[in-house]
């Protein structure tokens, strides 16, 4: 039994770092941006398709093709959402809303329509784990977490140590003060987009390593994502963060009481009860 | 060729309740439900379950809409209060929810496996002709929501959703439980869309939880928008554009042989997503929100 | 909204979709000498990658035919449609190619829960359904002998993986299941069946489609170590669990079907993964001439071979060819029903492909098609039964190491 709860556990933590990834961005977006951008984890997908291509298509060495691939997946997918959410003429959230769902729409579907709907993985090598008593992680699973746990430290160190930062922080509190400060708003909106689009596709990167890859890979997270952002607080990472591993650690425990095939219950309930009874989230302000 | 318009009518028909429901809860009150689809699907199963249980069909239809109020009121009061984006990715968690609920809840629902050989109401009584009376019956359905709508639309309380879908501020200024009308306009979609579930339980003669995805919804949107939120009779014409539309581009391909299948069918997709950024973009909406 | 706009945008749609719906009607018009034969099989959604394959099928059998100057002179006309793996698009699908393209015979649904929603349609306008799906219920439809599968039922294929755990000595078995008919009826009568083969199920998991991972669920499933694990599930899943179990290092043995754990799996997980992993599958297979045929002409088409739901949709278009050659061209749903039994089952001289079987059956001599798939016997319920195969994934092939015969099954039931 406890050997059993110490596969939950890693488990979830390891779902958790992938979750982390997108839910951070999506935290700082949603905090800054203010709107629900339904198509945020398509940015993974579009992380994931990135490295698929440079390394298996264009021949480089994974090495290579991860980063060029996050690079590759920023470069289309900021420009599409600077497109599709700060230059159209829209009034209000919900606009915005309906039109990340056309976004998604699109984006998998052209994804679909270039690569078809086969799985697809990296061409690397499936590895052995390590394995000490119950627990056991490969290597890449290891670099999962640490590279998650890393990049979120990383913004924190950003949003609270850079001019940068402040200004984000100041948006996400009370964007019309800050713009009447004369802080470069337009500036830091694009340097949202990239950080949240940048994080998300590292986490689509490290997906594809461990899983596998399709066009719905991302939508298929929606809710798991939207879960972990709200729960922890919009606009705080490590809210995001410990909120990704709630819902990753919660949905592996689940299974201990109640059948496998309701885990994704535990994700739904959590953001249920967060926005009635709390919809700042645990650590929002 | 006459056979397929029937059906093709049938189910604009069926599609325009929905987008009918959808319109009083958005174009009305300005409530953005993205969770549509769970009480077209309640509608549907509590129907096809009183049916094969022996009840006529009248009665399973009034069970699913009384089922989908009562959801939506459950679903209501909780959510109901928070900001409208927020509501939006609960109404979706919803339905998502109710999905996974009808996968597995096997002992009632049947899971995965779907529920068939539901009765198809007005069978044999004209031979040769069950598929236009069926047509007929979901046609005058549809004339008596639609005529429902626009009555109440015009009433005071018509009235007061719009002034709350405009600001709601205002509305609780002088009096009015903003709350309890916005249920009130959530349950009556929420019925709307339980009565098309059931004529579509009984037009398919089986469901089964795959029909009842976010999909659903989302063309549900595109309806609405098409024919302008807001707009009982924009609900019908934009129904019946946008599914003539759809079908239509079936046809294309039987004259026009493409090589790959799966790739005309991600493009669809992908007209449907650009649909949806454009008439939201273009489409002069008359809700104004105060921002 | 102005109301210019609105009846503007209104006329445009409108006419957009008569113009649509116009050429649509034109079509069947210009075609009233062909057979049209209806393809309504996933191109897109779960079941997209059998869909795929069967489509290109059903195009490489109609080409071929169309090529030797088709049935009787007929030509063979597809029309084919998405049925999305899903009932509803099933449905309008169906509905456009039996209405509008009144089509002589349909064919390709794959999921259960389409062909349930479909076979009313076929029935009443008096036309065949084929179907490869494995759910009881398509057995018992009252469908006026109208419904054929070529696949297995999911509670016969049950007996047979019971029969091939003891085979390999196992005494307990793990199970792996999706979350869908197929699977959930697998692990209803497998146990039952192992149980009376002398064993016993020994760790379990149910999982749905499309999770981030599986890491738990496999755990749960072969906690206890058991003997053989059976995988309930197809393709797309079976890459990604198989790769998370090598990855977890468990060991163990799999045992699953033939149309998950095909060329495409094995290419999708790597042949170090997939060794030792047991298949079962329905012989005769790679044997016949049909599936020879198959290969040969999808291989100069689309560089790769053809799977198992291939080879069945090659199947489904050649008996309805044939039955059609038999009834001296008359395509009729009578007709075809009539003729069906009479090429796809003994006694009479076994043909696998076009070119073999077409002199024989023109001047009407009686022939037995031994399909690409399977035998492609039918019983009175409209399913097929045939022996099967147990084969051992070695060196990234199978390699075939018993037979298990279909009589072999009954005391099992």
């Amino acid at each position: 039994m406890l050997s059993e709860f110490v596969h939950l556990t890693v488990t979830g933590v390891l779902i958790a770092s992938l979750l982390a990834l997108g839910a951070v961005g999506l935290s700082l977006t949603f905090g800054v941006a203010r709107f629900a951008n339904v198509a945020h984890p398509d940015f993974m997908m579009l992380g994931a398709y990135g490295a698929f291509t440079l390394s298996t298509l264009v021949g480089l060495p994974f090495g290579w093709a991860a980063p060029l691939g996050v690079l590759a997946a920023v470069a289309v997918g900021v420009p599409l959402a600077r497109l599709a959410y700060d230059k159209l003429p829209v009034t209000g959230t919900v606009q915005l809303l309906i039109i990340s769902i056309g976004v998604s729409l699109v984006v998998r579907n052209l994804v679909l329509f270039t690569f078809g709907s086969n799985l697809l993985t990296y061409e690397v090598p499936l590895q052995r784990p390590y394995i000490w008593g119950p627990v056991r992680l490969t290597a890449f699973q290891i670099l999962t977490i640490v590279v998650a746990g890393g990049l979120v430290f990383a913004v924190h160190l950003l949003l609270t140590r850079t001019r940068l930062g402040r200004i984000l922080r100041a948006m996400s509190d009370n964007p019309v003060l800050c713009e009447i400060t004369g802080a470069d708003v337009s500036r830091a909106r694009l340097a949202m987009w990239i950080i949240g689009v940048t994080l998300a596709a590292v986490g689509g990167v490290l997906y594809g390593l461990n899983l596998v890859i399709h066009p719905n890979m991302g939508w298929d997270l929606v809710v798991p994502i939207f879960s972990a952002a709200i729960v922890g607080g919009i606009g705080n990472p490590y809210g995001a963060m410990a909120g990704a591993l709630l819902i990753g650690l919660g949905q592996e425990w689940s299974t201990l009481v109640i059948p496998s095939t309701y885990k994704e219950i535990v994700a739904f309930a959590a953001m249920a009860v967060c926005l009635m009874f709390r919809p700042r989230g645990l650590w929002g302000k | 060729m006459f056979d397929y318009l029937i059906a093709i009518v049938t189910i604009i028909g069926i599609q325009v309740l929905l987008t009918l429901g959808l319109n009083v809860q958005y174009g009305l009150t300005g409530l953005v439900n993205f969770g549509h689809v769970a009480f077209y699907a309640l509608g549907a199963y509590a129907s096809a379950l009183l049916t094969l249980a022996g009840w006529p069909v009248l009665v399973g239809m009034a069970a699913g809409v009384t089922v989908a109020i009562f959801a939506s009121l459950l679903v209501g009061t909780t959510t109901l209060r928070l900001r409208e984006d927020y509501f939006a990715i609960l109404t979706l968690a919803f339905s998502e929810l109710l999905r996974l609920l009808l996968n597995n809840m096997r002992g009632l629902t049947r899971g995965t496996l779907g529920i068939p050989d539901i009765p198809r109401p007005l069978s044999g009584w004209w031979p040769g002709g069950d598929q236009i009376l069926y047509m007929a019956a979901v046609l005058v359905a549809m004339g008596l929501a639609w005529a429902l709508c626009v009555a109440m639309a015009r009433s005071p309380l018509g009235r007061t959703l719009r002034a709350i879908r405009d600001d709601d501020q205002a509305a609780m200024a002088l009096g009015k439980n903003v709350l309890a009308f916005r249920l009130t306009a959530f349950a009556l979609g929420a019925a709307l869309a339980a009565v098309a579930g059931s004529l579509w339980a009984h037009y398919v003669t089986y469901v089964v939880p795959d029909q009842f995805t976010p999909e659903v919804t989302f063309y549900t949107w595109m309806a609405m928008i098409i024919g302008g939120p807001g707009s009982m009779f924009g609900a019908v014409w934009g129904t019946a554009a946008l599914v003539t539309v759809t079908e239509g581009t079936r046809f294309i391909k039987d004259v026009v042989p493409m090589v790959d299948e799966t790739k005309l069918a991600a493009l669809r997709q992908v007209a449907i997503g650009l649909g949806l950024i454009i008439l939201t973009v273009y489409v002069r909406n008359p809700i104004k929100r105060r921002r | 909204m102005s109301v210019d706009n609105r009846s503007r945008r209104f006329l445009v749609t409108g006419l957009w979709g008569l113009v649509a719906l116009a050429t649509g009607a034109a079509a069947p018009a210009l075609a009233q000498e062909t057979v049209r034969i209806g393809v309504l099989t996933p191109l897109t959604g779960g079941g997209a990658t059998y869909g795929t394959g069967m489509s290109r099928a059903y195009a490489l059998v109609a080409d071929e035919i169309n090529k030797a100057g088709g049935i009787s002179g007929r030509k063979i006309q597809l029309f084919t449609e998405d049925d999305q793996t899903n009932p509803d698009a099933g449905v309008r699908g169906a509905r456009k190619l039996v209405d509008v393209n009144k089509v002589h015979a349909l064919m390709g649904t794959w999921s259960s829960a389409v062909t349930l929603a479909v076979a009313p349609i076929a029935v009443a306008a008096n036309i065949p359904l084929f179907c490869v799906s494995s759910s009881p219920a398509i057995s018992g439809l009252k469908d006026n002998d109208l419904v054929y599968r070529t696949a297995y039922r999911q509670d016969v294929i049950s007996g047979v993986y019971a029969l091939a755990a003891q085979k390999i000595g196992a005494k307990t078995a793990g199970m792996m299941i999706l979350n869908n008919p197929y699977g959930i009826g697998l692990r209803d009568s497998f146990p039952d069946k192992f149980g009376k083969v002398g064993g016993r199920i020994a760790g379990q998991a149910t999982y749905n489609a499309n999770q981030p991972s599986y890491r738990s669920e496999i755990q749960a499933a072969l906690g206890s170590k058991p003997d053989v694990v059976l995988f309930g599930g197809y393709t797309p899943d079976g890459i990604q669990v198989f790769r998370e179990w090598f990855q977890l290092g468990l060991g163990g043995t799999w045992m699953g079907p033939g149309f998950a754990l095909d060329q495409k799996f094995i290419q999708g997980v790597g042949a170090q993964v997939a060794e030792g992993t047991v298949v079962v599958e329905g012989a005769p297979n790679s044997a016949s001439s049909a599936y020879k045929n198959l290969n040969q002409l999808y291989r100069a088409a689309h560089g790769e071979d053809a799977e198992y739901f291939a080879a069945m949709a090659y199947d489904h278009l050649m008996v309805v060819a044939l039955a059609i050659l038999a009834a001296k061209g008359d395509s009729s749903g009578d007709a075809i029903k009539a003729n069906l039994r009479v090429v796809a089952n003994a006694p009479g001289k076994v043909v696998g492909t076009w070119a073999e079987a077409e002199p024989l059956v023109r001047k009407g001599e009686k022939v037995n098609y031994e399909g690409a798939s399977s035998a492609v016997d039918f019983d009175e319920a409209g399913d097929t039964k045939s022996d099967f195969g147990l084969y051992r994934i070695k060196g990234g092939k199978w390699v075939l190491e018993q037979v298990i015969k279909y009589d072999a099954l009954k005391p099992l039931f």
